[in-house]
């Protein structure tokens, strides 16, 4: 299905946000994922279902003053 | 002892640092050891899936205070946004408020900034805001639950130095709180500067990861800011026209 993974069309196989982070290849202790702009606790990544036309951010820290 | 206190929290030292700018992350934990810096910033951003840089708090010692920001907010509700999601990802009650939109001299925007700022005091955040020197908006931070003050010394990464000296000495001598003198400090004589005029703390990036030896010029800085701090608290002569002599100008030689 397609969602909108960080402001782009992308088409995935998965169907929760533990499965996308993993399926990214993504640190699971890095990042913060936005599901419709909600912030979804770590702990409820599995539980989250991603539907067609979901937004997903995936945000992490980086350098900054 | 003479403590650094925000929102509670006592730190010994008076130098914040950034993590933005050096040439390698390597060095980022050799500058925190050299320069004694308790709390440094970051910023969130979204994650890059052709080019995953790898993230920064791998670099950063337990022990170190993180204050990520809110860079790249351009009002109060994304400056509130990005700090729920900062807290969320584990980094603790410390936020800096940055929100700008002017693009050429990267002035804050007091207005979005105080309203940022009192939705998160509210929440619980220990708020520092980045902000445009000026007495009022000063106060109206810390109506708002500001932990301290922010005031730029010159725009971002200019090293120019604290070129609103004027202002900000206004805000130290009436604001009750902790100013902390963010953002164009260039070398440690003007950390010095800035901790002699009273301020609590100085906030400096771009002048430490931009040396070729960030851990060295940033124990130059923490020396600076002891000494500036030393200084302030020992209470300075005053500066006057004409010269006074130092040392007994009657004696033998002449009768006047």
């Amino acid at each position: 299905m397609e969602i909108i993974l960080n402001g782009e069309v992308k088409k995935i196989k998965t169907e929760n946000i533990y499965d996308l982070v993993n399926f990214l290849e993504l640190d699971r202790d890095g990042v913060v994922v936005l599901h419709n702009d909600e912030i979804v606790k770590k702990e409820l990544w599995k539980k989250r279902k991603l539907k067609i036309k979901d937004s997903v951010e995936v945000l992490y820290f980086v350098s900054g003053g | 002892m003479d403590k650094l206190i925000l929102g509670g929290v006592e730190f010994e030292s008076r130098l914040l640092t950034g993590t933005g700018k050096f040439s390698s992350k390597d060095e980022i934990p050799k500058m925190l050891k050299a320069s004694e810096s308790q709390i440094i910033t970051m910023a969130l951003r979204r994650v890059n899936f052709n080019n995953n840089d790898e993230n920064i708090l791998n670099y950063i010692p337990q022990n170190i205070t993180l204050l990520p920001n809110t860079s790249g907010a351009r009002n109060a509700e994304e400056a509130i946004k990005i700090a729920r999601i900062a807290k969320a990802a584990g980094c603790g009650k410390f936020i800096k408020i940055e929100v700008i939109n002017d693009m050429k001299y990267l002035m804050p925007d007091n207005a979005e900034t105080i309203k940022a700022t009192k939705v998160l005091a509210n929440e619980g955040f220990i708020v520092l805001p980045y902000m445009t020197p000026d007495l009022i908006a000063g106060q109206r931070l810390k109506e708002a639950g500001a932990a301290a003050v922010m005031p730029l010394g010159s725009p971002i990464g200019s090293n120019r130095g604290i070129e609103t000296k004027a202002m900000i000495e206004i805000m130290i001598e009436n604001i009750d709180l902790p100013i902390i003198v963010d953002a164009g400090i260039g070398k440690p004589s003007q950390a010095a500067e800035a901790m002699e005029m009273g301020a609590a703390a100085v906030l400096v990036n771009t002048a430490i990861a931009c040396s070729p030896n960030p851990a060295e010029m940033g124990k130059a800085f923490a020396m600076a800011v002891k000494a500036g701090r030393m200084a302030y608290k020992a209470k300075m002569a005053e500066a006057t026209k004409y010269a006074n002599a130092s040392s007994p100008l009657t004696g033998f030689l002449h009768n006047n």
